[in-house]
This record gives C-alpha cells, structure tokens and sequence, in this order.
C-alpha cells in the first residue's frame, strides 16, 4: 500500500501555482519533491516541496494540456537524482470530487516516468491529479508494472487531516 | 451510516467511514491512554497502533480502564489491556499492539493519521514530537500532575495540539531547556507521579475530541494549534494565552523537515 502526506500549506501553493492562467497552454504543471520511507504496509511518501515551472518552459501543442521542454524534464530529473526524492509531475483539473488521469495523461507519464525511474531507482515516482478538493495519484518504480499502481490514500494535514483520494 | 453510529451522525454524512478508515497511534497505555483507546472504540476508529512496555501493576488499578484485579495477577502487558478492551467493544478493528518503546517500533507509528501521546515526560513528549513533525502527523499531548501549593494539593492538567505547520510544544512555551534540564536532574528519582481516574478521563476526552475534528472537520473551525489548560480542582477548562503569542511560523522545525534521519 502506497500512502502519500502533504502538508495543507503545500497543497494550496500547488494549487495556486497551478491553477494561474498560461499565456497558451490549457494547463500548468509542477513537479512534487517527497521523502519516501518504509512502513509495514508499504511505503509513506511524505512531500516537502513544490517547483514550479516557468512560462517559457512550455511548448505550443494544442493537441495536450500542457507540453514542456526538455529542460524541464531535466530539471525533474536533476531534483530526484541530487535530492534523491520521490517525484511527482502534478497538475490540475478544475473540478470537484476525484479527478482520474485522462488517457492522455497516462500516455504520457509512461513515457516520462521512466526518466525519473532510471536516475533515481529506489525510489517510486509518480504522477498526482489534483481537483478543487480531492486528489488523485500513481506511481511507477523499477519493482512496479510499467503501468505503475495507485496511492492508496492521499492526506494533506494542515487544521485537519482531509481525506483527499 | 449504520445503527451503532446514528447518534454522532451530525459529524458529517461520511463521516463513519472516515473513521472506520483512520489510523490512530497511541502512545502510553496507562491512565489517560486507556480512556483514549475506549472512547476511539466506541465513536468507530477502524485502527489503532498501541505502543507501551510495560506491563500491569496493583498501583495502576485506581485508573486504568479495563484493567482488573485478575491481570494484576499475572501482570499483562498494558497494550493487551487496551487491544482486549477495543476489541470488545469493535470486533471488526484492526488492533495492532507493541508492548515495546514505541523508537523500537517506529515504521508503525509512522502510519498514524494522527499521535496521542500519553507519556509521563518532557522528554518523551519531545522525541514523539520530533517524530510526529518528521512523518507530517498531528500529535496531540495530554498530561497532568499534581504540586502542592502552601501544603495544599493543586492538581491541573493540559491537552495540547501540535500540528505540522503550526507551533511546536516550544513555540507555545511548553517544553524548554530549563523544564528538560530539571527533569533530566532528576531522573530515576521522581518515582511515580500522582493520577487519578477522573481527572485522566477528563483530559483523554479532550484529546479523543480533538481528534475527531481533526478527522471530521464538524465544527468547520480553523486552527494553528490547541493548548488547553485543566484546573482540576475548579473543574474548570480554558484556553491557554499562550497560543495568542505562539509566533506564525514555527522557528524549530523547517517545512522541509520531513522523513527518516539520515545518520
């Protein structure tokens, strides 16, 4: 069972980050540092950071939400390699309940997963939906099948412990 | 929402199967811990990890719930006392009981929702602390004690909430060097601090209340943290000032202050 934690402050800087309006792309996305560690069920991912990504860094594609550079792939790829962290590529759909990852998003986290897998491979990394209110997450890691698994549970603690998946 | 669970329906129309899907850590067994671990079973926790080396004594009797004469006898663990009573009372929880430190089993306690300490130290209450900030878990403090003020008993007792973006037990004033230092002075030399049941009980129903609305948000209240002070022989609950002063960002405890330490 795989469990991700964040902190309520965190969620709402991800939030606002990414919920900003994009010169032309449909939707932005950031990247989620976590600390990974062993619980008897599985594992507890716990985020400490969120990055941002840069206007420039996004490519004209009307056929996706969002499409980024390769700079930016490095920049995650640079983050779980020095940090040694567990990360996630976050975005947003502006709804409530559960959001879930379109066909489109989960083409395309198995082809960037694997670059997070290869530089940092004892650690999981994964992609996180967020809605208005709930969350969704997946991961991927070299013990998983290529079409990775889901977060079981997914909290942000701030004033309360909400339930986000 | 099911019958056993009708009469708390006003905590959220979900909020049974918040419970039921929650995981709480208990860290003592004792006198306040005891009543925690009844209440939880009662309002339908669905999990709880029990920490606690030490085993029944006759002088545990005059408060710790569930306990009996019989167990003094053949000295039970503490924790088999509390599995054995939520049990009882919610077959269908999953009970997991460490009769051990709680450092000797700490990859469980890192799946806790959320922490009641209920150890009968400075110390323990710091290390459970630094441990609550590392995994991202509300910790929530009870304790009491009893001074004797122109030789009459004053007894009081405090429930705190420490959350990982707001103030730690130091930010509120609660744990200092000097508090610490004068323990550690005194080590093995304390004995046992004076408890009773009633004032226990009283203490472990603010924690267990605390807890629900961190699991339920029923009261839609929005809070940094909790001090709440018991004067027990007024009977009377306040508000600590101290959480007026607590400053707005914890200076003890980073954001990024999360995980495993590294050696």
């Amino acid at each position: 069972m795989i469990r991700l934690r964040v902190t309520t402050t965190l969620l709402e800087t991800m939030l606002m980050d990414l919920r900003r309006p994009h010169p032309f792309a449909f939707e932005r996305i950031g990247f989620l540092c976590c600390t990974q560690v062993k619980v008897p069920s599985g594992y507890l991912l716990l985020g400490y950071r969120y990055v941002a990504i840069d206007d420039d860094r996004y490519i004209p594609d009307k056929s996706v939400g969002a499409r980024f550079d390769g700079t930016t792939i490095r920049t995650g790829m640079q983050l779980a390699l020095a940090e040694r962290a567990t990360l996630f590529h976050v975005h947003v759909h502006e709804h409530t309940g559960v959001p879930r990852m379109s066909q489109v998003d989960a083409r395309e986290m198995q082809q960037l997963m694997p670059c997070f897998v290869n530089v940092c491979p004892e650690r999981l990394h994964g992609a996180l939906v967020l809605s208005m209110d709930h969350a969704y997450a997946r991961v991927w890691g070299t013990a998983l099948e290529t079409t990775g698994i889901d977060v079981s549970r997914i909290t942000s603690v701030g004033d309360g412990v909400r339930v986000l998946s | 929402m099911t019958n056993r669970h009708t009469r708390q329906s006003f905590l959220g129309p979900n909020s049974a199967d918040l419970l039921r899907d929650a995981t709480i850590g208990i860290v003592g067994l004792g006198g306040g811990g005891s009543h925690v671990a009844q209440q939880l079973a009662h309002i339908g926790i669905g999990r709880v990890l029990l920490f606690d080396p030490d085993k029944l004594e006759l002088s545990n009797l005059n408060r710790l719930v569930g306990a009996t004469a019989a167990d003094v006898e053949v000295r039970v663990e503490k924790v088999e006392i509390a599995r054995r009573l939520f049990l009882s009372i919610n077959p269908s929880a999953e009970v997991y009981a460490y009769a051990s430190q709680w450092q000797l089993a700490a990859e469980a306690l890192r799946e806790a929702d959320v922490v009641i300490s209920c150890v009968d130290s400075y110390a323990a209450r710091q290390d459970l602390e630094v441990n609550a900030r590392r995994f991202l878990t509300p910790l929530i403090d009870i304790g009491m004690d009893v001074h004797l003020v122109d030789e009459q008993p004053y007894m009081t007792g405090q429930v705190i909430l420490s959350l990982p973006d707001g103030p730690c037990f130091r930010c509120l004033g609660f744990l200092t060097d000097e508090n610490l230092r004068q323990e550690a002075e005194l080590y093995g030399a304390a004995g046992g601090r004076p408890q009773v049941v009633w004032a226990n009980g009283v203490l472990a129903s603010l924690a267990v209340g605390l807890t629900i609305e961190l699991l339920t948000g029923w009261q839609r209240r929005s809070f940094r943290a909790e001090y709440l002070h018991f004067d027990a022989n007024q009977h009377v609950i306040t508000r600590s000032p101290r959480l007026d002063y607590a400053p707005e960002n914890c200076g003890h405890f980073a954001a990024d202050f999360v995980g495993q330490p590294v050696l």
